[in-house]
C-alpha cells in the first residue's frame, strides 16, 4: 500500500491527464509519463482523429453532404433543414479543401463510409500533427516524483538518505506542507543535496494543479 | 564480447501452468510474468496506477559499452568492469500477450496494432509475448517501423491498405516454426526474441540520441502510412490510386511547410477550419462539442489562440 501522501499526488497528476505508474519494488515514488510534441511540448492525443487525405481533426458534427450545414452528433435521428432529397449526414472532414470534399471520386467513397470520421471509416488517422505547432514528432515526458510532507516528515536527511540511490537526472522532489488545516502550498526542487534547508524552501505554490502545469 | 549465457524469459511462477489462464483473466499474470523477468535481469519495472496505454515503464542503468551483458546490475556512477559512464534507460513496453495458433510446426501468432499505438519515441517497445511458448520477442518502434520499409512485401501490407485505418487490422503474419524460428512473410524475427530481442532494447544508443531517432522514426511512419491504396471494394481505379497518392504525398510536404506567417502550413488550414465552423455553428453546439469530446482532449478548443 502507497502512503497517502504519495497517492494523493499521484492522483493530482492524474486529474492533469498526466498517467502514473508505481514501482514493482520498494523504492518510495512513483514515474509519471505523458506523450508530447516533441518541439513544443504540447499533449499529443492518440485517441484524437485526423483526416487521412489532410490532417484535419475530428470536430465531432455531422454534416450534410447537400448543403454543409452542421449538426451535433448527438441526434442521430435529425434531417438536414435543407430537406434535398439526396441529403445525408455524414462525420465528414469539415477542411472545405479536404479531397473528400473536392474530388468527386473520394467524395463518393467518403459519403459511402459515413464520413472520414466514422467510427468504422478507413479514412482517419490517430493524431499525426501536434495541434498547437504543427510538429510530426512525438516523445515520452517522463521522470520521477518523490514526495516530502514538510509537516509530517521532520528529518530531512534521513529522507534524503532513504531515496538518494534512486533520484536520478530530472526527477523531481515535491514538498508539501499544511500552512492551516484547509490550505495546502507546495514547492519542488531538481537537485538533490544532503544539505537541502528545507527551511528556506519558498512554497510557491497555491495549489498542485500549479506546480504540475509548471513541470511537465 | 563475450558474454555469459543467458537464460530468458524464465518461469518465475512454477506453481501455476499458463494454460490455465483463458483470454478473459490472463491480462495481469502475464503483465505480471514479463515483469518478473525484467527485474531477473536488473530492470526496475513501474506499473500503471491508471489506464494509459502502456502495460508497464522498464529503467535500467546500462554501461555505454558493455550493455549486453544482460546479467550486468548496476549500482555505482560509473560501469564496475571498464569505468565507463553510465546512461539511465527507460523503456515504455506495450505487451501483447496471445496463444499462438496452429500446429506446432507451424503456427502463427495474430495481433492487432493500431495507428495511435505507433509513437515517434522508439523508447516505445513492442513486447509480443507467446505465452504457448513462452517466448518474447521485443520490437521498439524504430525497428518495427524500419523492417517494414526495407521489406516492401510486408510494408504494403501492413501499413498502406484500409484495413490498418479501418477495424481491428489483425495481423496473423508472424510465424513461428518448429526450431522456435520467428518470421514474417520469409523475414526473420529472430533478431528480436528473448534475450537477443533483450539485448536490443537495452542499447543505450536511442536514449544518446534520442531526437535523430525520433526524427527517423517520424519520417518512416510518415512513409508508411501515406503509401495510400485502395482498399478491394472501393471504387477507385489504378490510375486514381496513383493520383490520389500523388495528391495525398504533396499535401504532407505542404502541412510540414511553414508558410509566410511563420507557422506550419497544418495550423494555419486548422485556424481556418475552425474559424469556419465558429462562424457557421450556434454557441451551444460548439459548447457541447466542447463538454462531451474537446474535454478528453487537453489543450484543444474553438477559444484557442
Amino acid at each position: 500500500m502507497k502512503s497517502k501522501d504519495i497517492k494523493s499526488i499521484a492522483y493530482a497528476f492524474i486529474s492533469e491527464d498526466v498517467n502514473v505508474y508505481f514501482p514493482d519494488n520498494d523504492e518510495d515514488c512513483f514515474i509519471v509519463e505523458k506523450l508530447v510534441c516533441a518541439a513544443c511540448k504540447a499533449f499529443w492525443h492518440t485517441s484524437l482523429n485526423e483526416c487521412y487525405f489532410c490532417g484535419e481533426i475530428n470536430y465531432y458534427l455531422y454534416v450534410c453532404t447537400s448543403c454543409g450545414k452542421k449538426y451535433s452528433i448527438t441526434n442521430s435521428t435529425i434531417k438536414c433543414s435543407c430537406k434535398d432529397s439526396e441529403s445525408k449526414l455524414i462525420k465528414a472532414c469539415v477542411n472545405k479543401e479536404c479531397l473528400t470534399n473536392t474530388d468527386d471520386v473520394l467524395k463518393s467513397f467518403s459519403i459511402t463510409e459515413k464520413g472520414v470520421f466514422d467510427l468504422d471509416s478507413s479514412q482517419s488517422l490517430s493524431q499525426m500533427y501536434c495541434i498547437k505547432c504543427g510538429s510530426p514528432e512525438n516523445t515520452y515526458r517522463s521522470f520521477k516524483i518523490f514526495v516530502f510532507n514538510d509537516n509530517e516528515e521532520t528529518n530531512f536527511k534521513d529522507y534524503y538518505l532513504r531515496i538518494n540511490s534512486y533520484f536520478d537526472f530530472g526527477d523531481i522532489l515535491i514538498l508539501k506542507k499544511h500552512i492551516d488545516i484547509n490550505e495546502l502550498v507546495y514547492a519542488f526542487i531538481t537537485e538533490l543535496t544532503s544539505d537541502l534547508k528545507i527551511d528556506q524552501i519558498e512554497y510557491k505554490y497555491s495549489s498542485m494543479s500549479k506546480l504540475i502545469k509548471n513541470i511537465i | 564480447m563475450d558474454y555469459k549465457n543467458v537464460t530468458f524469459p524464465v518461469n518465475v511462477f512454477e506453481d501455476v501452468k499458463g494454460e490455465y489462464f483463458s483470454k478473459h483473466n490472463k491480462k495481469n499474470v502475464t503483465e505480471d510474468f514479463v515483469t518478473e523477468n525484467m527485474k531477473e535481469m536488473g530492470w526496475n519495472v513501474y506499473r500503471p496506477f491508471n489506464d494509459t496505454g502502456i502495460d508497464l515503464i522498464a529503467t535500467k542503468a546500462v554501461c555505454k559499452v558493455c550493455f549486453e551483458d544482460l546479467y550486468d546490475k548496476q549500482t555505482s556512477a560509473k560501469c564496475q568492469k571498464c569505468n565507463s559512464d553510465l546512461v539511465y534507460i527507460k523503456r515504455f513496453i506495450q505487451v501483447k500477450t496471445r496463444e499462438i495458433k496452429g500446429d506446432e510446426n507451424n503456427s502463427s501468432f495474430g495481433f492487432t496494432l493500431k495507428s495511435k499505438d505507433i509513437r515517434t519515441d522508439p523508447r516505445h517497445v513492442f513486447l509480443l509475448y507467446s505465452d504457448y511458448s513462452k517466448d518474447f520477442l521485443f520490437i521498439n518502434t524504430y525497428e518495427y517501423l524500419k523492417l517494414f520499409s526495407e521489406n516492401e512485401n510486408i510494408g504494403k501490407s501492413h501499413f498502406s491498405t484500409p484495413s490498418f485505418r479501418k477495424g481491428n487490422n489483425k495481423q496473423n503474419s508472424l510465424k513461428r516454426d518448429e526450431q522456435n524460428k520467428w518470421s514474417w512473410s520469409g523475414i526473420s524475427f529472430n533478431n528480436f526474441l528473448n534475450e537477443i530481442g533483450l539485448r536490443g532494447i537495452t542499447n543505450p544508443k536511442i536514449d544518446l540520441e534520442l531526437g535523430s531517432f525520433v526524427t527517423m522514426t517520424q519520417q518512416l511512419k510518415f512513409e508508411l502510412f501515406y503509401n495510400y491504396s485502395r482498399g478491394r471494394n472501393d471504387n477507385i481505379d489504378s490510375e486514381k490510386e496513383i493520383s490520389i497518392k500523388n495528391i495525398i504525398l504533396e499535401n504532407v510536404i505542404k502541412n510540414l511547410s511553414i508558410n509566410s506567417s511563420g507557422k506550419r502550413n497544418i495550423v494555419t488550414n486548422r485556424e481556418n477550419s475552425r474559424m469556419g465552423i465558429i462562424s457557421e455553428t450556434t454557441d451551444t453546439l460548439r459548447k457541447s462539442i466542447e463538454e462531451g469530446y474537446f474535454v478528453k482532449f487537453k489543450g484543444l478548443s474553438f477559444n484557442e489562440e
